[in-house]
């Protein structure tokens, strides 16, 4: 049997191989360098898409052990956060989940509560501040 | 001060820079892009997509600086190329590489660099994208890694690019 701790990527219990999250963030850069820097420095497999449809679509795949999403003013970001949690896709509805948000007021953050998101960031944040919150998400 | 070595590969990674096609062409937004990222990123006040031709560095992309080259001899980004790794320099005044450097003594005063080697699949360093400070700072793991990907990042542009 593989050992799979020796991979240095958080392994969650019960599940086979490392911490896997998806990342839903329109900027090519933000989104290219923090998936990439996730997985040098081995703190999680991040999955990567540009839009919502996108996102959509790789979570009706496959589950994630966490979802970190950049939310639209439209609210789609917050449609695909609560087909999650009404276990209309294959992660568990559970999740953890962090968001980011250009603006936040008392209902965009009653909103988030109600969805149970575990962090909120503000625009525009650094790499290291999401992979940070990544670390957390895959743990 | 120590001159900007010459890499025993010069003459292939010459021509590997030059099979770019990119040498004195108009700036890219996408170039732009990777350059403004890293500045706000790592809070820098310059920072650099740096081509080292065979008497100069050019800049394919800048920020924060109005010059379009320097001379090779006294580039940072000269040594980088040279050891094709990631060079740290922390304190430029620390450091008898660099600290009678008319880069560090006279503007724009450098005082840290950081500059990471745009390796080619061929193996030659064609350039850098680089980090500058007019303070003496560090550089951690995560910074280096988050330098590195976008690196990379610029690498894959440079190499999917279409001559302008």
């Amino acid at each position: 049997m593989t050992d799979l701790s020796a991979t240095g990527l958080p392994v969650r219990s019960g599940r086979r191989g490392p911490a896997r999250l998806l990342l839903v963030e329109p900027d090519f850069v933000m989104r290219r360098t923090v998936a990439m820097t996730a997985r040098s420095i081995e703190i999680a497999d991040v999955a990567e898409a540009a839009t919502f449809t996108r996102g959509e679509e790789l979570l009706a795949q496959q589950a994630y052990d966490g979802l970190l999403v950049s939310l639209d003013a439209q609210g789609e970001g917050l449609k695909l956060v609560q087909a999650v949690r009404d276990g209309r896709t294959e992660t568990a509805a559970q999740a953890p989940m962090a968001v980011l948000v250009e603006k936040i007021d008392a209902a965009t953050v009653l909103a988030l509560k109600t969805h149970g998101i575990a962090r909120v960031m503000l625009k525009p944040c650094k790499v290291r501040t999401l992979l940070e919150c990544i670390e957390a998400l895959a743990r | 001060m120590t001159p900007a070595p010459i890499p025993f590969d010069e003459a292939q990674r010459l021509a590997a820079l030059r099979s770019l096609l990119i040498l004195d062409t108009p700036s890219e937004e996408r170039f732009d892009r990777f350059i403004a990222f890293a500045r706000q990123e790592f809070r820098v006040p310059i920072a650099l997509l740096s081509l080292v031709d065979e008497s100069r560095q050019w800049f394919k992309a800048r920020a924060g600086i109005d010059a379009c080259e320097t001379a090779r001899d006294i580039s940072f980004c000269g040594h980088a190329v040279h050891a094709r790794s990631t060079l740290v320099v922390a304190d430029t005044l620390d450091d008898p590489r660099f600290a009678d450097n008319p880069l560090v003594t006279g503007a724009p005063n450098i005082r840290f660099y950081a500059g990471a080697p745009l390796v080619m699949p061929s193996g030659h360093a064609v350039g850098t994208l680089c980090l500058i400070d007019t303070r003496p700072r560090q550089l951690d793991a995560t910074d280096l890694a988050i330098l590195h990907s976008l690196r990379d990042l610029a690498v894959a542009d440079l190499l999917s690019r279409e001559p302008a």
